[in-house]
Order: structure tokens, then sequence, then C-alpha cells
């Protein structure tokens, strides 16, 4: 009976640890904000959609044609450079300015 | 030697041409062309259908775009028309097949981008080649080259757009070249938002003058724009002639456009 009750407070034990541990992963999530200029059509954003999902990395690209500017979801393994994402803004034919990491805590 | 009738007809395929490739313009509005070549203005495949009336003859045009960006400033493309001409002179048929074919290429030479607008230039050159059957009257093909130089330009914000074009075409053979003319205001009616769900209107004014035989045209040309996605648009618009002379008597009444453009890469 004892060996019963300590096999299931090991096994709760551990299922607390792991709960607590992906907790502490969720709670920070990364993401990009980056200010494109030219964005004046809402049609030829597509492009820079496209190209923004080609860094490795991004598992969302957002776009607000209202604030002009992108929010990059990111997979919280990789590092991403923000001189990669200026530079595939400007393939796809628009103006990179400012870029910001955000740490969110959901 | 050619003939006066076939000189008549040349004349009016270019004219025709030029009114049919109008209608690629690279993304709103319909009948001016656009110095931005992102989403649906490169990469895309693009057709529309085009009702040309005029007093003798009926032309429906039916052409296949599919223009590539190479890079954000360079694009290249073609376009083939199928083409469908019924005369209303007595004695003669209609004629339909595809037409001459058109390879065109444009270089962005400036851009200047700030929050929500944008300010762009281009330089067009294109080249249409004599592919089209022109040994039956009506023809579908001109059996000329025909070299086209342009400028493009656009100040285009979220609130609204305004384009200008400028063309020069020169046929090879020593017949008559044309000067085209495009102006273009957009305004969306829907809040702008992506992915896109948009109702744009469009009002242009197209014109075209061939100085050496004095026969000049200006279109006022409304139209209305649905895209309803990354990759779909629906468009729609007439022109109807402000003035023209010189064309005898085979003035344009008016043409009607129904078209669409597919994204596809």
């Amino acid at each position: 009976m004892k060996n019963i009750l300590k096999i299931n407070t090991a096994l709760i034990l551990a299922f607390l640890v792991v709960s607590f541990s992906q907790a502490q992963d969720g709670n920070n999530s990364q993401q990009i904000k980056v200010e494109v200029d030219g964005l004046s059509c809402p049609f030829c954003a597509y492009g820079l959609e496209k190209k923004l999902m080609e860094i490795e990395g991004i598992t969302k690209v957002e776009i607000s044609v209202e604030k002009g500017e992108a929010l990059l979801s990111l997979d919280g393994e990789t590092e991403v450079d923000p001189e990669r994402v200026k530079a595939e803004v400007k393939k796809a034919g628009f103006t990179p300015r400012e870029v910001t990491f955000i740490t969110s805590k959901s | 030697m050619m003939k006066t009738k076939d000189v008549a007809w040349m004349i009016l395929w270019v004219t025709i041409s030029l009114f049919s490739n109008q209608g690629f313009a690279q993304g709103p509005p319909i009948f001016t062309d656009t110095p931005i070549m992102l989403g649906l203005e490169g990469r895309g495949i693009r057709t529309f259908g085009r009702y040309i009336s005029r007093e003798n003859v009926k032309v429906y045009v039916q052409p296949l775009a599919i223009p590539y960006n190479i890079n954000r400033k360079w694009q290249i493309g073609a376009i083939l028309p199928w083409r469908n001409l019924n005369p209303k002179t007595e004695g003669v048929g209609s004629n339909s097949g595809f037409g001459d074919l058109n390879l065109f290429t444009k270089y962005q030479l400036f851009q200047k981008d700030g929050k929500g607008k944008t300010f762009r230039g281009l330089i067009k050159l294109s080249e249409t080649f004599p592919t089209g059957n022109d040994s039956k009257v009506p023809a579908v093909g001109s059996g000329v080259n025909t070299t086209g130089i342009g400028f493009v330009t656009g100040y285009v914000t979220l609130k609204y757009g305004l384009y200008g074009e400028i063309g020069y075409n020169i046929v090879s053979d020593g017949s008559p070249n044309n000067l085209a003319y495009n102006f273009a205001f957009s305004y969306p009616l829907l809040p702008q938002k992506y992915p896109p769900f948009q109702l744009n209107i469009s009002v242009d004014l197209n014109g075209s003058t061939v100085p050496e035989i004095d026969q000049s045209i200006l279109f006022f040309s409304p139209g209305l724009q649905l895209i309803t996605g990354r990759r779909f648009l629906l468009e729609t618009g007439v022109q109807l002639p402000l003035t023209q002379s010189g064309y005898g008597s085979n003035k344009f009444n008016y043409t009607y456009t129904l078209g669409t453009r597919i994204l596809i890469f």
C-alpha cells in the first residue's frame, strides 16, 4: 500500500514539475514588430507576407496596413536576425523602418 | 504595296491593340497602368473580356497576360490576345483567332515610401510581334512589329490613388505611330485591411493620338473593382468617348470590360 502511495506521489510530483515547466515556457512568447513604409494597398501586401514567412523561425505574420506594420510570431527556438527581416521587407518592394522585439506574457 | 483598305484595317488593329492592352494595368485602376509591381500586380495571371463597339465593327478581345517579377524592381511579361472581329460592312465576313504576341518589360526608376503611402515611377518597353494571321480581312494580326516605350507613375495612399501614364508606339513598316496617355483616380469604398476585402471605384481618362493622320480620341472610363482575398480580383468598367476625330465613319461607340486577376505564384 505504501509503495502504491509512493508511486502515486512521485507521479503527481512529476506531473506538477512538467506542467510548471511548460507553463513557464508558455508565459514568454516572443514577437517582432517591423514598421513598413509604402504599405498603401492591401492587395499588394501579399508579397510581404510571403517573404516574411520565408524567414526561419517565423510561425505567423499579421499585417496591419492601417498601422503600417507587420507583427511576426516566433517559434521561440530559432534566433531571428533583425537585418534579415529588413532585407526581406526590401525584397518584397517596401521600405523597412524600426524592428522591435516584443516579449509578452500570456 | 498595301491597299488603302488594308491600311485602314491595320490602323484599326493598332488602335484596338492599344485599348486592348490598357486593361493590363498592373493593378488598380482598371484602364491605366500602375508603377506598383506587387501582389496581384506581379507573378499572376490576368484575363478579361472586352467588347468594343464601333460604327463599322464589333470587336471582342480576350487577352491573357502573365507578368513575372524578376526582382522587386524588374518585371517581364507576355500578353496574347484572342480576337473576334465582326464588321458591319456589306460583304465582309467575321474573323477570329489569336492576335499578335506582346512581350514587355518594366523597370522601376524611383520609389519614395512613407507610412501608408508610396510614390513610384517606372519605364516600360514592349514589342509586339506579328504572330497573328493577317492574310484575311478583317485581320486578327497586324502583320507589323510595334515597339512601345512608356513611363508610368503613381502616388498611392490608403485613402486614394493617382496614376499617370504616357507611351509612344512605333510601327515598323512606316505606318503612323501613336501616342497614348492615361490618367486615373481610384478610391477605396471599404476600410483598408489585410487580408483584403476591397471595393474600389476608379475613374480614368484614356487618350490616344496619331498626329500624322490627325486622329485622336479621349475616353472617360469609370470602373468598379472587387478584391475578395489575397489572390483574386474582379473588375468591370466602360469607356465612353468624350471627344474623337479622324475616325471617319468608324467612330467608337463604347467599350465594355469584365475581367479577373488571379495570383498564381
